[in-house]
C-alpha cells in the first residue's frame, strides 16, 4: 500500500527532498521535515552534507528514531545509523538532534513545521552518515579501569557485602549507559579529547572510587593528578545538561577534585 | 589505528563464511570494508599512576588565590595599607597568570607555539608583579591608586 516518491523538489540538485507518504491515509497528511547528515566513506569524492527527507507522522513513531528507521525502511536504506533497544537503555543512537546531542529513540519528534537537524555526535571522527568512530571513548572508559579491585576475599566466600548506604552512594552514576552524549558536548573534550578523559570516562572512575568494596581509591585518584586526565574539566556542564540519563557527571568530577584536594 | 580496524575486520569476518556460501560476489565488498579507513584511536590516555601532579597542585593553587582574592579586593577599600597593597601585588598577577596558562593548555596546541605562549605569559606577569610592586614601595600603592582612578 505504499508507494514511495521520490521527487527532486527544486531545492540543490544534490540534495533532493526524499518522500514517503501513505496513499490511502484518510487523515491529512501531516508531513516533517529531516535534514541528516550524509557521507559515505566509499564512494570516491563524496563530501558531508545534509540530506533532506519528508515523511507523514500520521503514519510514524513518536520519537526520532521511528522516523529515522521509518526513513530508511521506506524512502533510502543506504542511510546509517546506529540502533538497538530503542528505549533509551543501550546507548547506540546517540546523535545530535536540532543542535543538542541526545538519544533518538528518547527525543521527540516536534510537532511544528520546522525541519529536523540531524547530524553525528559533535567532534567525532565519523565512520558514515550517523555512525561515529568511538574507538577513543571506550579506550578511556578502559583506562579508568572500570570493575572492582581488592586485594580481600569475600567474608562468605561469594560475593562482597554492601550496605544499604553505601550502595546509595553509587546511585547517580551506575546508570551511565555510555552513549557519549557528556563527553561530546564537553568543550574541553572537544580541544583536548586525545589526553583529557572526558565527563563520561570521570563519572566512571568516580563511581568505583565511592564504592565501598574498593580498595584502590588512591591509585584511582593518583591517575588523574596530571594537568589533562580530569584537570581539563572547567565545570562548565554541558555534560549534566546534555545525559539523556538525567544523571550528573559535573558533579561526578567535582568529588573527584575536592577528595583529591583534601 | 590498529584497534579500529581490529573491530571493523571482527565485524566483517564473521559474516564472511555465510554470506560467501550465497553470494560470491560479497568477497571483494567485504575486503573493501575490512579496509575502510576510520579513524586512528587519539590516544594518550594515562593508564599508570602518573608523577606528574601539576595539574592538582595547579588547581588547589587556583582555589587558595580566588578565595584569597574575595577577601582582599574588599579589604582594599575597607582598611587599605601596606599588607593589603603587597598581598594584592602578588596575587592579582598570579590569579591572571595562572587563569591564562589555562587557557594556553586548553587551547594551544603546537609544539613550539604552546612554551612560547606560556613562556611570553610568564614574562607579562613577572614584569605585571614587578610593577605592582614597585607602584607599592615608590607611589602611592594599591589601594589609593585604584581611589585616585575612581575619584577622576
Amino acid at each position: 500500500m505504499l508507494s514511495r516518491v521520490v521527487a527532486a523538489r527544486g531545492l540543490l540538485a544534490q540534495t533532493p527532498v526524499l518522500t514517503a507518504v501513505r496513499c490511502s491515509s484518510t487523515k491529512t497528511p501531516l508531513m516533517k521535515k529531516f535534514s541528516i547528515y550524509r557521507w559515505d566513506p566509499e564512494k570516491p569524492g563524496d563530501k558531508p552534507h545534509q540530506q533532506t527527507y519528508e515523511i507523514d507522522l500520521n503514519d510514524c513513531g513518536p520519537m526520532v528514531l521511528d522516523a529515522l528507521i521509518k526513513i530508511k525502511n521506506e524512502v533510502d536504506p543506504t542511510l546509517t545509523f546506529r540502533r538497538s533497544c530503542r528505549e533509551g537503555i543501550c546507548g547506540s543512537c546517540s546523535m545530535n538532534i536540532d543542535g543538542t546531542n541526545n538519544l533518538a529513540c528518547l527525543c521527540p519528534i516536534t510537532r511544528d513545521g520546522s525541519e529536523m537537524k540531524i547530524r553525528p555526535l559533535p567532534h567525532m571522527y565519523v565512520v558514515k552518515d550517523l555512525v561515529p568512530d568511538m574507538t577513543n571513548f571506550y579506550q578511556q572508559y578502559k583506562a579508568i579501569e572500570p570493575w572492582l579491585q581488592t586485594s580481600k576475599q569475600p567474608e562468605d566466600g561469594k560475593e562482597f557485602l554492601q550496605s544499604i548506604a553505601d550502595r546509595k552512594k553509587l546511585d547517580g552514576m551506575y546508570e551511565c549507559i555510555l552513549c557519549a552524549c557528556c563527553s561530546t558536548s564537553c568543550p574541553s573534550y572537544w580541544w583536548n579529547g586525545d589526553k583529557y578523559l572526558g565527563p563520561a570516562a570521570l563519572m566512571q572512575a568516580r563511581r568505583w572510587m565511592a564504592d565501598s568494596r574498593d580498595e584502590r581509591k588512591t591509585e584511582r585518584m593518583d591517575r588523574l593528578r596530571d594537568p589533562f586526565s580530569m584537570y581539563r574539566c572547567h565545570t562548565i556542564m554541558n555534560c549534566t545538561k546534555a545525559c539523556p540519563k538525567h544523571l550528573n557527571p559535573g558533579k561526578a568530577i567535582a568529588e573527584i577534585k575536592r577528595d583529591m584536594a583534601m | 589505528m590498529m584497534a579500529s580496524l581490529r573491530v571493523l575486520s571482527f565485524a566483517a569476518a564473521r559474516p564472511q563464511n555465510l554470506l560467501h556460501l550465497c553470494r560470491p560476489a560479497t568477497a571483494p565488498l567485504l575486503s573493501r570494508v575490512s579496509s575502510l579507513h576510520t579513524s586512528a584511536p587519539r590516544n594518550a590516555v594515562a593508564t599508570k599512576s602518573t608523577s606528574d601532579t601539576t595539574g592538582l597542585g595547579h588547581w588547589k593553587l587556583e582555589r587558595v588565590v580566588s578565595v584569597a582574592l574575595v577577601g582582599l579586593v574588599p579589604a582594599a577599600f575597607v582598611a587599605p595599607g601596606p599588607f593589603v597593597d603587597y598581598s594584592l601585588a602578588v596575587t592579582m598577577p598570579l590569579h591572571t597568570y595562572m587563569g591564562m596558562d589555562c587557557v594556553f593548555t586548553d587551547y594551544v596546541h603546537g609544539a613550539m607555539t604552546k612554551p612560547l605562549a606560556k613562556f611570553l605569559n610568564a614574562v607579562v606577569h613577572v614584569g605585571a608583579l614587578g610593577g605592582l610592586l614597585y607602584f607599592n614601595a615608590h607611589d602611592v600603592g594599591i589601594s589609593e591608586g585604584l581611589k585616585t582612578v575612581w575619584a577622576l
